[in-house]
């Protein structure tokens, strides 16, 4: 539709349709309730080399359970961290130009990533996976958003850091 | 055109700021009213001077200006550079020299306006170049064609120039300060009157440049100046604890420049009324100025007027990507907005979205589904939040860049050129302060 499209895009993997019932090959390593709108469960899960975030809430009113998966290159656990850091260095420190939204894409694993900037916190977009909310067929990116609150308040940046380590260790 | 005229010592400094000072017995001439009255204290009057000229590098600006204010002085020569500074302050401190800041941008804006292509009131901006002020000089004359070419323009263009002669720019924080305070006594005298009318509003927030003013206010409550982890911290608060505005609770912050609020001085109620925001006579309210020279460098800020027009070009700009000119040319606009703000409310009264705050797209997709809407359009909503959710352009948002004046003695309609404010981190008001980036005006109080 709008988005515009400068990467090939990969096959989406299987779909994760309730968090509580894993596929065989799926292990979950990290879990936690984002508070910041609503009650919603942030669920990582590893998927061989690949991580799927799964984003559970249910319908205020209907109760309606709802499961939204967002995938990346397992790596993302070690390059986020230093990704979001890099990003938030002001002009004065050799960031980027004042009002930038966007870092450069960079290739994590095969895949295409960068960081934005949200009004509330920080965006992941993964421009090398359809994205699960698109309804079309045309282009539309992964993105996932995580509040200010959530990554820094109720501890999700921590979380992802511990992750990370444990990925560089090799311990994931 | 009210700009003091014929006779005068006209000075420019290397911002591009136009300084005339006019002797009283100059005082014939055609003048406005707003001199600068800050420079008749003592204090202020001569580091007014001091930082216009360069103390280190005098080399006669100033005594051509005592020439001037002095006509008739004798053995000049044998007075130092101080003895010259110290009678022009004393000057300036009886009234007996007065000074206006000037706007040479108006010859701009004649001719622009004289071919049609209105440029705008953006002179109202001063330059963002950070420059030791230099005196030029130049014995003040205005020009028979430039007064000629002024009065000609059309009366429906003269906004967009009347805006440009009203701006206000302190040279600094401290000036800033000093300009409020002017602003108090002036209020308490005879009462509150806009700076701008509705059309020069208009006129600054299509056209103008206020988010690139130097000189940005940030109006919040008290309480936001000490972060609620840190008590005993003082200044631990950041600029970014958002304040529902016109705008939203989506914005970054909600600001507007120095310039759009200075006629409001520092009194909380006016300011409130201003801003479209509901006075609460039990909160302290406090006013962060902020020299966005000095803060953009650590904070990375772009302040940038919440038009559709410059929204959509910011967006453009700095996600192509994701927000192209098709994107933003369908659904910034007033027609999509009501239909954005349409399904919003909808989805909100269908308990996918937790409240009118929210701005969770999967909550947001999953109530779309439930509707018969084309797919396309669904899509293209999907997509909007996602822009609200970056941008902070909400489903309340206007486009028109404007707040909605509430003060009910105003003539006026429109409050402020409100402006959206972008930045990767925000950075504690301590940090800011440490730097010179701020000055804080507290506990804010009623005329």
């Amino acid at each position: 539709m709008t988005y515009i499209q400068e990467y090939s895009v990969a096959a989406s993997l299987p779909s994760i349709t309730d968090h509580n019932y894993l596929p065989c090959d799926a292990t979950e390593i990290g879990r936690l309730m984002d508070t910041t709108e609503r009650e919603k469960l942030y669920v990582l899960i590893k998927r061989n080399q690949y991580l799927s975030i799964l984003a559970v809430f249910r319908n205020l009113k209907t109760n309606k359970y709802c499961c939204t998966q967002y995938d990346f290159p397992l790596k993302v656990l070690s390059w986020f961290p230093k990704a979001l850091e890099e990003f938030q260095k002001a002009p004065a420190e050799g960031g980027l130009h004042a009002g930038a939204m966007s870092s450069v894409d960079e290739d994590v694993d095969g895949e295409m990533l960068c960081v934005q900037a949200a009004t509330q916190g920080y965006y992941i977009v993964n421009w090398s996976r359809q994205s699960p909310i698109a309804v079309t067929t045309a282009y539309k990116p992964t993105e996932i958003s995580f509040s200010y609150h959530f990554l820094y308040d109720l501890g999700f940046l921590e979380l992802w850091k511990d992750l990370g380590e444990k990925y560089e260790r090799g311990e994931i | 055109m009210n700009i003091p005229g014929q006779k005068g010592f006209k000075v420019t400094d290397l911002m591009g700021n136009h300084y005339l000072f006019c002797h009283s017995y100059d005082a014939g001439i055609e003048v406005v009213p707003t001199h600068l009255t800050f420079v008749e204290d003592a204090y202020y009057g001569r580091t007014f001077l001091q930082e216009l000229c360069e103390l280190g590098s005098l080399e006669g600006a100033l005594r051509d200006l005592y020439l001037y204010a002095r006509s008739h002085a004798h053995h000049l020569h044998q007075k130092s550079d101080w003895d010259v500074l110290i009678q022009l302050t004393k000057m300036l401190e009886t009234g007996e020299l007065k000074v206006w800041l000037t706007r040479d941008i108006l010859k701009e804006h004649a001719a622009a306006l004289r071919s049609k292509d209105v440029p705008m009131a953006s002179g109202a901006a001063t330059s963002n170049t950070p420059a030791k002020p230099v005196i030029r000089r130049r014995q003040a004359e205005e020009s028979t064609s430039e007064r000629e070419t002024s009065a000609s323009v059309h009366e429906s263009d003269m906004s967009a120039v009347d805006a440009a002669s009203k701006a206000v720019q302190p040279a600094n924080l401290a000036e800033a300060k000093v300009l409020l305070a002017n602003r108090r006594k002036q209020i308490a005298a005879t009462g509150y009157q806009p700076k701008y009318s509705d059309k020069e509003l208009k006129q600054l927030a299509e056209h103008g440049d206020v988010g690139g003013e130097r000189f940005q206010v940030r109006f919040m409550e008290m309480s936001y100046l000490i972060d609620r982890n840190t008590p005993d911290d003082p200044l631990s608060g950041k600029l970014g604890m958002v304040m529902k505005g016109e705008s939203g609770e989506g914005a970054k912050y909600w600001s507007t420049s120095f310039d759009q609020l200075e006629d409001a001085d520092s009194d909380p109620k006016l300011i409130s009324e201003k801003l479209g925001l509901e006075y609460d006579s039990g909160t302290s309210y406090c006013l962060v100025i902020v020299d966005t020279q000095k803060a953009a460098p650590l904070t990375g800020v772009k302040s940038v007027s919440a038009t559709f027009n410059n929204v959509s070009e910011f967006a453009n700009t700095e996600l192509p990507k994701q927000f192209s000119k098709d994107f933003t040319n369908r659904v910034m606009t007033p027609k999509f907005q009501e239909f954005y703000s349409e399904h919003y409310s909808a989805a909100v009264n269908s308990g996918d979205l937790p409240h009118q705050w929210s701005r969770d797209t999967d909550a947001f997709q999953n109530y779309l589904q439930t509707t018969d809407l084309p797919l396309e359009d669904q899509e293209l909503l999907i997509t909007r939040m996602e822009m609200h959710d970056r941008i902070g352009n909400n489903q309340d948002y206007l486009g028109t860049g404007l707040t909605k004046e509430l003060n009910s003695e105003s003539p006026n309609s429109c409050g402020v050129v409100e402006t959206l404010n972008f930045e990767r981190k925000t950075v504690n008001l301590k940090a800011l302060h440490e730097a010179g980036a701020i000055t804080i005006i507290k506990d804010l109080e009623i005329v």
